[in-house]
């Protein structure tokens, strides 16, 4: 009897560890009076104004906050430029948003420099401490993951490489396609693991040898009509999209994962601090994320997240380049030299 | 040399299609300096470029030298660059990139028959020299005054001896005093070179002084042709009698015709009687009109001897224009006017009596006066 | 000619009150809307660092930026020589194209000449970016719709036989995009040959052929070389066909290099070395702008009033109508309409290939959402707002600014005229990105409404100077002087006599100016807020959110918004036939 008593208290203590280390912030426990008074507070308020870089970041957000929260109108507005904006704003003494939502390196990292960002209550959402970044400025979010979307039926999943440096195969010419922004970023976040020569050498040969065709429109068009029929360091979570528009396509991850890591803050002089606040803690809390994921099909996907599809990265074996502020100088520095090279600065 | 028969040309214009000319006919002897006259809008320039080749004519036909060089119903049609015309635009169409040698030149360069440099330029210091420019034959065209504009434009229809001379209102962009100035050159010019000249204008003054015939247009048709004293003093209606100088109208009827050709005629309100060579046609109690020009009229102070083709009557107003007095005499219901050279020394309200110049008088039956209103 | 100077002269001193704050404030607004953009751009070519905004404290003034571009030798070796050969090569293309249409539709007898006409300026109505995609879509050398009828046409394998992805393919694509506009500009000259000209030349005895060579297009050739001189600039400056179609064939030219500096995408746009490249272009766009004014008063002093209404002959085609009208509608089709059709597909079908098979995947739901949506109807009341307004505003300044450069003898009006023109060097980021500076630092709060974006669409004076200026030359002087004798002041002049005969030139420059603040988009996105929205930036959004159907649902909506001013535009650029 007490063998099978331990054997019992053993494995509920091991599930309960798994299911604590898998679901941390569930078991830490959402502050819900904490919750609650920060609520009270920021429906007198009566509105929070969000900005972010593109609709689909933004959009999904709108009906459940306001379910969630009810008497507090969402506003967003999206611009690949926030960033500008918000600075050249500043300059002049006005201030029209309350929360910024944007890439680590494009918009926290600048806008904290200039301590624009103020401290959120992100833990009383349940929010781990790993995932509070920026002193306690910025939440994460989610994550963009660099690996590449094929057409379906138009190549064999089986024959892909399962490598990056596989596509430098002489199969591979011509058809092979990558948008000119990611491209480059994705390429730098090669060089960290590889070495700056070695990702730079592999990006001229992808644009000499393979032919590959950069391109600023939608890259599922090139897909549907096979022109190009894989696209690489393209974003798995993209791919819900382009089945949507009709262009059936999967995913592959390959040997090195780059991340980019997107996140949340409230801005200094918000006119609706306490909104800000309540909108930003609650962008990174559990049930945020998830309806993030089932909306957009974009997801946290660091280890901690309960996301399949970080589940799968993190335990396909690749290399996963995350991205903390500490690698952002040496990225950065990465990313000038692989853009000058598809921009044609370089050779 | 030139002949044209039964010329017609439509336009399709924004309300419809419009008859620029309605059947046109006349013919141009050698070396004959022959004017269409007549008012804008009456197609006078439209002729004038059916013959040049620049418009195709509906109908008709168009004979230069015996060549025929349009017959719609024959499908023939010799375009303007063959045709060995030279024109003269009211524009006067100066080429702007061009200076004065090369615009005056340039029909030799473009002829078949190709010329040597010093040929060109010598018919080049010819034709300038003709019109007074040879001092200027390498000014930019784009400096010249309307009057050298002219000029040049003159020496480039002449430089290549055409059959053919054809004039647009050259003088009509001119201001008067340089009208009259150039009116004389060409006048001189034209009679030197003896070449056949079409003319179109709308000058009256121009007309009756350059031309050997005039044919007088209105509304798409000629409707006198004749030399210049003929059109002027027997103008065939009311149209070509007002539109050629000023004309005095006085409505008569026929009294009786006497058998050798001489008709008495009652003017209307009784004021008097006229006798006037009348033509065989005209029938007792016609109503005929009588045109008699200003100079024709001959205002008396004192009653004269003779009261044949003596009218009495009031003056009204006098006019001093310098070189000639003009006289408005009130008879009965008519305002008759009367030009006098030099000045007077009469004055208005005086009794005065006019004598009618019998031989210088026109008269058409009410039909022409009715025809050529309606016209 | 001194009497009339004289009087015209004392004129100028009798403006009136009215008239002299009139002026005064044309010349203050046209030289503002110029110089805020060029300023900018000046100062922030020397500020920096890179991830410093020029305005912001600790940014400091470098040459870092100009030793950075200009000691590359790559913009030496690829850049510019691309930059040259893109933009002659396009310029040809639009020359060839335009010329040949505006002479078969000005004159000759091709039938169908209004058809014609109307289509041609189709491609003015429709995105450059969509047009670019909706050609990628034909001539795509691998999928490309064309390509792959030709190789079944002709047992081909492989890719092409036209791959728009190169030089080549760049070019033609940006030369259609510019026909429009150069067609109409050279339309209008041919128009206003004085037909006597070539008249005197075939009466002189040169055959038409002769008459065309050694009159017709030298009286021409500078009206001609003008509006090519605008093409040139205008090729050099738009990005979005070089970021479409050049950057897959790795073509780098100049506008591509300031677009990537201004979207880095990953920190902030770095101002100063967009402005350090756009700087000699702007020098460049001068020289070539002095030409092109050089040029316009040549052509002007070409032109002489003929008064009688004649127009030029219209040469019969005969067995020539064929041909004409074969590449009347090549171009017709390519440029215009099968990009249209291409647009009203994807709105419909999204990226489905158009085959009877695909039929069936028909839905409207693109369009059915964007009627929901308020922010729809908002923008098209802004596009509408804005577009009218900032043309209203500039043609009034440029045909003040016309009159005092034609008319009046006051200091500096050649200055005046010249920086009318300057405005088409200066690349729309530039002024965007002005703009929102300037707005922002001046205490009137109309920042982030539809109002700044009325007055930053207000750069782009130079097409309203050139067609007012063209229409005044025409108007005689003793039109105006008739009015001072019946007692007219300058300003009732100017509102009852000036304007009303410069109509057809003025309804010209507002159409034009209408339809560039349509599609304007870069300035808009730089400046847009919620409240003031337009259809273009829609678009972009939608379409940068990979929503295809919807983002062409909008463009086929912006199409069918400006259709009606298009054929509105027929009745004023194609006067009434008279009497020929």
């Amino acid at each position: 009897m007490l063998y099978f008593r331990k054997i019992l208290f053993t494995t509920i203590l091991f599930f309960g560890l798994v299911a604590l280390f898998f679901n941390g912030s569930a078991f830490a426990g959402a502050d819900k009076a904490a919750i609650t008074s920060l609520y009270e507070k920021a429906k007198v308020e009566g509105k929070v104004v969000i900005w972010g870089p593109q609709k689909r970041t933004l959009d999904w957000m709108e009906k459940p906050f306001e379910t969630e929260f009810p008497g507090i109108d969402l506003v967003w507005a999206a611009s690949l430029r926030s960033t500008t904006k918000i600075l050249t704003e500043a300059k002049a003494g006005k201030h029209s948003l309350d929360v910024f939502h944007f890439s680590l390196t494009a918009g926290m990292i600048p806008l904290n420099k200039r301590k624009l960002l103020v401290k959120a209550p992100f833990e009383i959402f349940g929010t781990q401490k790993s995932n509070i970044w920026l002193d306690g400025k910025m939440g994460l979010t989610h994550n963009y993951a660099y690996a590449l979307i094929y057409a379906e039926g138009k190549v064999n999943p089986k024959e892909l490489p399962n490598t990056w440096k596989g596509f430098l195969d002489p199969k591979w010419k011509n058809k092979l396609l990558a948008s000119s922004f990611l491209l480059p970023f994705a390429v730098a976040h090669l060089a960290i693991e590889w070495g700056e020569k070695d990702a730079a050498d592999y990006l001229r040969a992808l644009l000499n040898k393979q032919n590959i065709l950069l391109t600023r429109q939608p890259r599922e068009s090139i897909l549907k009509s096979g022109e190009r029929v894989v696209s690489l360091a393209d974003l798995p979570s993209l791919r819900t999209r382009y089945i949507e528009n009709g262009v059936p396509s999967g995913y592959k991850l390959l040997d090195v994962i780059p991340l980019i890591q997107f996140g949340v803050a409230a801005v200094k002089n918000a006119p609706h601090p306490n909104a800000a606040k309540l909108l930003a803690g609650w962008m990174t809390s559990e049930k945020a994320k998830r309806i993030r994921e089932k909306r957009t099909s974009v997801a946290d996907l660091m280890k901690t997240s309960s996301s399949p599809l970080a589940k799968k990265i993190h335990s396909s074996g690749a290399t996963v380049i995350t991205d903390i502020a500490a690698r952002a100088p040496m990225r950065g520095k990465y990313t000038k030299v692989m853009r000058k090279i598809v921009s044609g600065r370089a050779k | 040399m030139l002949t044209v028969t039964g010329l017609t040309k439509t336009f399709q214009t924004s309300e419809g299609p419009a008859q620029a000319v309605k059947g046109v006919d006349f013919k141009i002897s050698e070396g004959e300096f022959y004017t269409l006259l007549g008012p804008s809008g009456c197609g006078k320039t439209t002729t004038l470029r059916c013959i040049a080749g620049l418009e195709k004519p509906d109908d008709g036909q168009i004979k230069i030298e015996g060549r025929l060089v349009a017959d719609p119903s024959r499908r023939m049609f010799i375009p303007t660059h063959e045709r060995d015309i030279g024109m003269v635009f009211q524009s006067y169409a100066i080429w702007p990139h061009l200076d004065v040698f090369d615009n005056v030149g340039y029909p030799l360069k473009v002829r078949r028959r190709r010329q040597s440099k010093t040929e060109i330029e010598d018919r080049v210091i010819e034709a300038l020299s003709l019109v007074g420019m040879e001092d200027l034959a390498h000014r930019p065209s784009t400096k010249l005054s309307g009057g050298q504009q002219q000029r040049v434009a003159l020496a480039r229809a002449l430089i290549h001896r055409p059959k053919l001379l054809l004039l647009d209102e050259p003088l009509s962009n001119l201001d008067a005093k340089l009208r009259e100035q150039m009116r004389i050159e060409l006048e001189d010019m034209v009679s030197r070179i003896a070449i056949t000249t079409l003319y179109v204008t709308h000058d009256q003054s121009e007309a009756l002084s350059m031309s050997d015939r005039i044919a007088v247009m209105s509304e798409g048709l000629i409707v006198q042709e004749g030399t210049p004293r003929e059109v002027y003093n027997q103008p065939n209606g009311n149209f070509v009698a007002a539109f050629l100088g000023n004309a005095n109208f006085i409505t008569a009827a026929v009294l009786k015709q006497s058998p050798n050709g001489i008709g008495h005629l009652k003017l209307n309100d009784e004021v008097g009687q006229l006798q006037l060579s009348l033509p065989d046609q005209f029938k007792t109690g016609e109503i005929v009109e009588i045109v008699v020009r200003p100079e024709n009229i001959r205002v008396n102070q004192i009653q004269p001897l003779d009261l044949t083709n003596v009218l009495e009557g009031k003056i009204e107003r006098i006019d001093f224009q310098g070189g000639q007095s003009e006289f408005f005499v009130r008879v009965g219901s008519l305002l008759l006017r009367s030009v006098v050279g030099g000045a007077t020394d009469a004055t208005p309200g005086a009794q005065t009596w006019l004598t009618i110049d019998a031989n210088q008088c026109a008269v058409f039956t009410k039909k022409n006066i009715d025809n050529a209103d309606a016209t | 000619m001194n009497a009339i100077t004289n009087a015209v002269q004392r004129r100028c001193g009798e403006l009136g009150v009215t008239g002299v704050f009139v002026l005064a404030f044309a010349i203050v607004a046209a030289v503002y809307f110029v110089s805020a953009p060029l300023v900018m751009m000046l100062a922030s070519a020397f500020r920096g660092p890179d991830d410093l905004l020029p305005f912001e404290s600790g940014a400091d003034w470098t040459l870092d930026h100009f030793t950075e571009v200009y000691f590359n030798p790559l913009l030496y070796q690829e850049t510019i020589p691309q930059t040259l050969s893109f933009g002659i090569g396009a310029v040809a293309v639009a020359f060839i194209t335009a010329f040949t249409l505006a002479w078969l539709v000005e004159r000759t007898d091709i039938p169908g000449r209004n058809i014609i006409f109307t289509f041609i300026l189709f491609p003015l109505l429709i995105p450059t970016v969509i047009l670019a995609i909706a050609w990628i879509f034909m001539f795509g050398p691998n999928a490309g719709w064309v390509n792959v009828a030709i190789r079944s046409f002709l047992n081909m394998d492989g890719s092409g036989p036209i791959n728009i992805f190169t030089m080549g393919g760049l070019i033609v694509a940006q030369g259609a995009s510019l026909t429009p506009f150069v067609f109409l500009l050279l339309a209008a000259a041919l128009r206003s040959m004085n037909p006597s000209l070539e008249e005197a030349s075939v009466a002189s005895g040169a055959s038409p052929l002769e008459t065309f060579f050694k009159v017709t297009i030298p009286v021409l050739r500078p009206g001609i070389l003008a509006p090519l001189i605008l093409a040139g600039l205008i090729a050099i400056e738009q990005f979005e066909l070089p970021l479409i179609i050049g950057m897959p064939a790795r073509i780098n030219v100049f506008s591509i290099r300031i677009f990537f500096e201004l979207n880095p995408d990953d920190q902030l746009p770095i101002y100063g070395r967009a402005a350090a490249l756009a700087i000699p272009f702007l020098f460049f766009g001068f020289a070539l702008l002095l030409l092109y004014n050089y040029l316009v008063k040549q052509a002007d002093s070409f032109v002489t009033v003929t008064g009688k209404g004649y127009r030029p002959a219209r040469f019969a085609l005969g067995k020539w109508k064929w041909p004409a009208l074969a590449f009347a509608t090549t171009y017709i089709l390519f440029a215009a309409l099968l990009p249209a059709l291409v647009l009203i597909w994807i709105s419909f079908f999204g990226y489905e290939t158009p085959t009877l098979a695909n039929l069936s995947k028909f839905s409207h739901s693109a369009y059915a959402e964007l009627f929901q949506e308020q922010r729809f109807y908002s923008a098209v009341g802004n596009t509408f707002l804005v577009a009218t307004l900032s043309a209203s505003i500039l043609v009034i300044i440029g045909a003040m600014i016309s009159w005092i450069v034609v008319r009046s003898k006051m200091w500096g009006r050649n200055i005046l005229d010249f920086f009318s023109f300057v405005s088409i060097g200066i690349p729309s980021v530039i002024a965007g990105f002005a703009a929102m500076i300037l707005y922002l630092s001046i205490p009137i709060g109309i920042y982030g409404t539809v109002w700044v974006l009325v007055l930053a669409y207000c750069y782009r004076l130079a097409v309203t100077t050139r067609l007012s200026r063209a229409g005044l030359m025409q108007l005689h002087r003793e039109l105006e002087e008739a009015s001072y004798a019946s007692g007219g002041s300058w300003l009732t002049t100017i509102r009852r006599v000036v304007l009303p005969l410069m109509g057809p030139s003025l309804m010209a420059s507002f159409i034009l100016l209408f339809i560039v603040g349509f599609r304007e988009f870069t300035v808009p996105l730089i400046l847009q807020s919620e409240e003031n929205m337009v259809l273009s930036v829609i678009l972009w959004r939608l379409f940068e959110n990979g929503e295809a159907a919807k983002s062409a649902a909008v463009a086929t909506l912006i199409m069918a918004l400006v259709i009606p001013v298009i054929f509105f535009m027929r009745k004023i650029f194609l006067p009434k036939e008279d009497m020929r």
